[in-house]
């Protein structure tokens, strides 16, 4: 009588256990694989960041780039401005010698001519 | 008993979909990285050009410059080769 109700649990316990050892085998397996990928996020995440910090000072160093050459095509451009004003400049000098270079030689054919008169 | 296994199923396919997202955000800055680096050669380039035109311009300058005070110079002296023509008859008739 006593030797068959301790057989029965047994059995019970048996099946109940190992399904549980399954899950719990399972579920370690999952949460391990979980860990690991999480693990490979990070390390993802940690390359995108390395990306990310190397392309905006590369980014920063374009924008100063940029900033200098338009300061520097503006400088350039205001000596362009003032090169044509020296040229106009340089036109009318040039107009004003000639004008000084007639008025000398009209001075000296005039003298001539006087010369000539009074021969 | 099922509720725990689904909820870490839930956050692997979480994981995994952040994972994607991650890998697919990683393509996208290699290619940025690619384009970031042609954008610093030009703006370089364009730096060194514009640095060029500087120099250039600044030596037209001062070639319109020195042209200028040439020109300058010489109307300078032929203005007094005038004067000097136009006195010296006047002073020679007045000895």
């Amino acid at each position: 009588m006593s030797y068959v109700p301790l057989k029965q649990p047994l059995l019970e316990d048996d099946g109940s256990f190992d399904y549980e050892e399954t899950l719990l085998s399972e579920r370690n397996e999952q949460a391990k694989h979980l860990a690991q990928d999480i693990y490979h996020l990070k390390g993802a995440m940690d390359d995108l960041k390395m990306m990310v910090d190397e392309q905006g000072e590369m980014l920063v160093q374009a924008d100063n780039n940029v900033t200098t050459a338009d300061l520097e095509i503006e400088y350039g451009v205001e000596e362009l401005e003032k090169a044509y004003v020296y040229k106009s400049r340089s036109k009318k000098r040039i107009i004003i010698l000639v004008v000084v270079i007639l008025l000398i030689l009209a001075v000296v054919i005039g003298a001539s001519i006087k010369f000539f008169v009074k021969k | 008993m099922s509720e725990p296994v689904n909820k870490v199923k839930q956050t692997q396919q979480q994981v995994d979909d952040v994972t994607n997202t991650m890998h697919i955000a990683v393509g996208k800055m290699l290619d940025n990285q690619q384009k970031v680096s042609e954008l610093t050669d030009k703006s370089e380039n364009m730096k060194q050009g514009a640095q060029q035109f500087k120099k250039k311009t600044n030596e037209i300058k001062r070639l319109m410059w020195c042209r200028n005070i040439k020109l300058t110079l010489i109307i300078i002296a032929v203005v007094v080769l005038l004067l000097v023509v136009i006195i010296v008859p006047i002073v020679l008739k007045f000895t």
